[in-house]
């Protein structure tokens, strides 16, 4: 009797170890097939974040003013400085925006004059923030929108100050955010004032360094940083930040976009760049055009 | 001990994880890297399969972990694959053991949680995946093995409130 429960339970354990083993397979053919097909296994990262997340937007909210007011309170004692500065601020703002109104009325004018069409490119998607990586070691955050909103891999994300990051992985109803800050970022800039063009690689810190300058020694402190819009990934043009030096002393960049506070991202529609397929065409006249006319003298 | 008790310990050790992770992914805007985060699913994986390994199986570990390396943003399945291991070597130290000290299991969990990192890392950088700092990595390390007395302690008292009530009610 006493030996059939010993056998019983020894095939239970080697049941068990044998399950061990398959789970182990398993996790491990999961890693294999990340690193294989990437994009793929992100995909199903995503489609987890859509059923998980998305449907937990009505509670994120709440969650997250509970957390900004909590913040809130520690700044407590400063509240009432704080308020008459801001007293102080708005005095001087409502000043600017008398000036702004001004000048919006003779913009739209001059709109008019002109016929200008907005360039379609400049049209942008507002986000809310959902949630961010979770993770120390991954700087991206997720919004509300994603490809039912017509959101695609690698469009820009912009605060209303800076260059945020571009798109990296689309759900259907949210996007990931890759930030400037993470180390799998990589953007193509120009500084403004030397013309230089270089990359601004994220390396986990707050501010990411510029690397592949052609004369770093030219570059001084408080030089602007655009994007460059090479690659055709980003437009052109959009503001990132202002050159310092590190403690390391590299080259670093102190990012215009409030990073402290990041809720409502703009998300910039733009375009593939439209590739020149052949050569000539756009200076020489073209060959056939040529031969037409040839035809009718 | 009976199986229903089994089965809504392990769902409550489940949701507690999962309201961690939930928790770890509210914005915050705290962006910044600057302040070690020990990791407390890990920790409170270990400590329950040393206090009371019947409500640890290894395929909850598995569950768990998988859960968070997608939700977490990790790749999928190396980290639960090492922490599978780990922790079933630190349940054969942790249950073969003739005496137990809380020094000793301390020590076996930083002795296993350097394997973890070592092995973790090694494989990312032979896989060629780009890693965030090995500096900071340790640091979240340190402060997650700092952790551990700090659970342990917490586990013990709920424990000894247990007995305690348990106890009162035998004697009235």
């Amino acid at each position: 009797m006493e030996h059939g429960t010993d056998t019983t339970e020894e095939i239970q354990k080697s049941i068990g170890r044998l399950f061990f083993l398959l789970l182990l397979m398993f996790f491990v053919a999961t890693f294999v097939l990340w690193r294989i097909d990437n994009p793929r296994a992100e995909y199903l990262r995503a489609r987890a974040f859509d059923v998980l997340i998305a449907p937990l937007e009505g509670g994120l909210v709440p969650i997250h003013n509970v957390v900004e007011m909590a913040k809130g309170f520690k700044s407590y004692q400063q509240l009432y400085e704080q308020n008459q500065q801001l007293k102080r601020d708005l005095k001087e703002q409502q000043i600017w925006s008398e000036a702004a109104s001004q000048l919006a009325q003779q913009n739209a004018k001059l709109i008019v004059l002109n016929n200008v069409q907005v360039d379609p490119k400049l049209s942008h998607i507002t986000g809310v923030v959902l949630v961010d990586s979770g993770s120390p070691f991954r700087k991206s955050v997720r919004v509300n929108v994603g490809r039912q909103d017509g959101i695609k891999d690698g469009w820009a994300a912009m605060d209303g100050l800076g260059l945020v990051g571009r798109i990296s992985g689309v759900g259907k109803r949210t996007a990931r955010i890759l930030l400037l800050t993470d180390t799998a970022s990589n953007v193509p800039i120009l500084l403004q004032e030397t013309g230089q063009r270089g990359f601004l690689s994220g390396d986990n810190s707050s501010r990411p360094t510029l690397e592949f300058l052609e004369n770093p020694e030219q570059v001084r402190p408080g030089d602007k940083v655009v994007s460059s819009g090479d690659g055709g990934v980003f437009p052109a043009g959009l503001p990132i930040g202002q050159v310092v030096v590190g403690n390391d002393r590299r080259l670093r960049v102190i990012l215009s976009a409030d990073y402290q506070n990041i809720e409502l991202l703009r998300i910039l529609r733009s375009s593939a760049p439209e590739e020149i397929t052949s050569y000539g065409e756009l200076v020489a006249p073209h060959h056939e055009s040529n031969a037409g006319g040839g035809n009718n003298e | 001990m009976s199986s229903g008790k089994i089965w809504w310990t392990r769902f409550v050790i489940v949701f507690a994880c999962a309201l961690l992770i939930f928790f770890h992914l509210i914005p915050t805007g705290d962006y910044d890297s600057s302040w070690p985060r020990p990791d407390v699913i890990l920790c409170l994986c270990f400590l329950t399969i040393a206090k009371r390994p019947e409500y640890m199986p290894f395929w909850l570990v598995g569950f768990i972990m998988f859960f968070a390396d997608i939700l977490l943003g990790r790749p999928f399945g190396l980290w639960t694959a090492i922490i599978l291991l780990a922790s079933e070597v630190f349940r054969s130290r942790m249950h073969t053991a003739t005496e137990s000290s809380f020094l000793k299991e301390w020590l076996t969990f930083l002795v296993i949680l350097f394997f973890i990192v070592l092995s973790y890392r090694l494989i990312l950088m032979m896989s060629f995946v780009q890693t965030s700092e090995l500096g900071y990595f340790l640091l979240n390390m340190l402060a997650t093995f700092a952790l551990y007395p700090i659970l342990s302690v917490l586990f013990e008292s709920q424990h000894a409130v247990r007995r305690y009530f348990f106890e009162r009610d035998m004697l009235l």
